[in-house]
């Protein structure tokens, strides 16, 4: 029997394949190469498998994505790694303005194959410049796609995807997730199970079997999903409040069709995700939902953000500050009726 | 017997994964044994056990193992480890063994208040239960109860009683009553006390019941039926404070108008509650009234030691034709009797009520 896998090395093996795959993709970051293999140990190994294609670069963000983005232009592609999710404000002029810009600035279609991956979020105690979550900074710009990986989505199949798509695009990782397990096809835990339902990336749908409609209807990112399943299992095993979860793994242009039949019937809906309030993916959602589904909801679709403040080093006041578990149920026990 | 336990290998998981067994099931290890192997998201590692004796594991290799959790036992030395997993043991990439479910706390408080055991949930086959999944195990809440009035409960022993031991038959006749009302009219104005129908039929009781001895007695076990000395009539009385049967003592040796104002003090006893027992005993007939207008006709129940009950129903307009053949207006009321068919049959049951309509017919004294 295979031991499960951490996703790390899910990761990592989903970037040792798609190098494999492909001997014009390039592999770019800092410190990226043996023997360190990144910050979160990512890519380690991959430098020693494929010398040539995985380049470690100076601190320089933008000029980091600058080479992917010539890479492509010159017909072939580059997924980069920011080492926290942080930094790629320092790449925003080289994603926003350049890659996203010439997939169609130039008189004709042309395609951008490159993807930034972002570790992103706290609980960490890594303090306010290395725990943020900017997925929202992202979002509606044309031409650039906002993916966010799961416990649930095979990362393998989400990269070949992204790269195919030949669109800019950039990828959050919640680092909390890379010591975590990947779940086995079908299985969330021991209580839940899980389908990958909707268009390519696929949403997650996360239920225990012959229970609708559920209570809630909970919508999170990948890197909320851990929580809001520990929130369920709370939720269920204490009150009796039944949720069913969706896990987009893409947040620009989330697919709404899995979701709109249960977000219909269920009691409440709430959306769920890391970072400050204010412009976000969830409240876009929320207001996709409200228009789609005006007058079938059972009440208004709530939001639940971070507080609006910096993230703190001290873990009992970033606790204050980052969504958790309890949070989650918190809130699903008050628009329970 | 000591616990091989999951150390705290590191800050950041909070589960590992049980890479291997070094030391297989049911063999020997001695202190500082290495007998497994640990991954966590950094590094492997190999656990050690602190005591002699024979290994059992609880978890098979690949499981992801909880920090704390017990994955072996150290046996006595020279113990026989039983074959296969231990129950209630967390299979493989963590699920549940078949029918162990998965019972809420709510399920689990109604399971203890109805005294629902483990096994019967089991059997339900659901991977989770839910205090909705045990309503298929115990019978639906009967709802509230409250208790009914002393009255009512002695109400509800006597008419109990009745259906459990006195067989009945039932038979009315119609009775035109309107000279029977002008009488009453006319005794109520000489007599000053209040007198209708009911004060007549209990007086026409009175008068022929030395006729009817067997409707007025009692049946007695194995065959044999109790004559009554003198006729005591129970009419039952409901002036809102419960159903009372009081008894008119001696009706056949009283004018209507004592039996009138025996009934009256009756009715204002009921009123204040407070009868003897004394009023409500030696009944040997019953006299039902359901002298609402609305009311057709009206079968009573017998009085346990008593033989027939007859029932006065409402009074009711009816077209009749007279001597001419015109179409004139008369007033009847329906007189059933219920009788004990184990004495009295139905035609004596007919006769019995005809006799009484004779007297009401005819003029009162």
């Amino acid at each position: 029997m295979a031991a499960r896998q951490r996703v790390a090395e899910h990761l990592n093996a989903a970037l040792g394949a798609a190098l494999a795959a492909d001997d014009r993709l390039y592999l770019l970051g800092q410190d990226i190469t043996d023997p360190y293999g990144g910050a979160f140990k990512i890519t380690r190994g991959l430098s020693t498998r494929f010398p040539r294609q995985v380049v470690a670069t100076p601190i320089s963000e933008a000029g980091l994505v600058g080479i992917a983005n010539g890479l492509a232009l010159a017909g072939n592609r580059a997924i980069v790694e920011m080492m926290f999710a942080d930094f790629v404000t320092l790449a925003f002029d080289q994603i926003v303005n350049f890659a996203a810009k010439s997939v169609s600035m130039y008189g004709q279609r042309l395609p951008m194959p490159v993807v930034v991956r972002c570790p992103t979020g706290g609980r960490r105690g890594y303090g306010p410049t290395h725990s943020q979550s900017l997925q929202k900074h992202f979002l509606g710009v044309p031409d650039l796609d906002v993916y966010e990986i799961s416990p649930f989505h095979d990362c393998a199949d989400l990269f070949t995807g992204v790269l195919g798509r030949g669109v800019p695009a950039l990828v959050f990782e919640d680092k909390v997730l890379y010591t975590g397990l990947r779940r086995p096809p079908g299985t969330a835990d021991d209580l839940f199970r899980y389908d990958l339902v909707g268009p390519w990336p696929g949403t997650a749908v996360v239920r225990i079997a012959g229970i609708d409609p559920p209570d809630c209807v909970l919508i999170t990112p990948g890197g909320v999903a851990e929580r809001a399943l520990v929130a369920m299992r709370e939720l269920l095993i204490s009150r009796e409040i039944t949720c069913e979860l969706y896990v987009p793994a893409r947040l620009d242009r989330t697919a709404l069709e899995p979701i709109l039949p249960a977000a219909a019937r269920a009691g409440q809906v709430v959306i769920v995700e890391d970072g400050t309030a204010g412009g976000t993916w969830a409240a876009d959602l929320a207001h996709q939902l409200h228009t789609a589904l005006w007058g079938q909801l059972r009440g208004p679709v709530r939001v639940v953000s971070a507080a609006d403040g910096v993230v703190p080093a001290a873990a009992h006041l970033e606790e204050e500050v980052l969504v958790q578990a309890g949070t989650i149920s918190a809130t699903v026990q008050r628009g329970h009726r | 017997m000591s616990e091989l336990r999951v150390p705290r290998l590191n800050s950041n998981d909070t589960e590992y994964t049980l890479v291997e067994w070094l030391v297989a099931t049911g063999e020997p290890v001695r202190p500082g044994d290495l007998v497994a192997t640990v991954e966590t998201s950094k590094a492997t590692e190999d656990l050690a056990c602190a005591d002699a004796g024979v290994l059992r594991h609880l978890v098979a290799a690949g499981t992801e193992c909880a920090v704390g959790q017990v994955i072996a036992t150290v046996l006595p030395v020279g113990a026989r480890v039983p074959d296969g997993p231990r129950p209630g043991t967390p299979g493989p990439e963590g699920e549940p063994l078949a029918g162990e479910p998965i019972v809420t706390e709510p399920a689990r408080r109604v399971m203890a208040e109805r005294g629902i055991d483990l096994a019967a949930v089991r059997a339900l086959g659901r991977p989770v239960i839910r205090v909705a999944d045990l309503d298929a195990l115990t019978p639906p809440d009967p709802g509230r109860t409250e208790p009914l009035s002393p009255v009512q409960r002695a109400v509800a022993a006597v008419v109990s009683e009745s259906h459990r031991s006195v067989p009945t038959g039932f038979v009315a006749i119609a009775v035109p009553v309107d000279d029977a009302l002008r009488h009453a009219r006319e005794l109520s104005r000489t007599h000053r006390c209040l007198i209708g129908l009911p004060e007549l039929v209990v007086a026409a009781l009175g008068a022929v019941a030395d006729r009817f001895p067997h409707c007025f007695g009692a049946y007695v076990e194995p065959g044999a039926v109790r004559r009554p000395d003198r006729i005591d009539v129970g009419v039952t009385i409901d002036v809102g404070q419960g159903l009372h049967v009081p008894v008119v003592r001696d009706v056949a040796a009283k004018p209507v108008a004592e039996v009138a104002k025996e009934l009256m003090r009756h009715r204002l006893t009921a009123l204040r509650g407070s009868f003897r027992p004394a009023d409500l005993t030696g009944a040997n007939v019953l006299l039902a009234l359901h002298t609402d207008d609305d009311v057709t006709v009206a079968v009573p129940i017998v009085l346990p030691g008593t033989v027939c009950a007859v029932s006065l129903a409402g009074v009711q307009p009816v077209v009749r034709l007279d001597a001419d053949g015109a179409p004139v207006t008369r007033s009847v009321v329906q007189l059933g009797v219920a009788y004990d068919h184990r004495v009295v049959n139905g035609a004596q049951a007919v006769e019995l009520l005809r006799a009484v309509r004779e007297v009401l017919l005819a003029p009162v004294r």
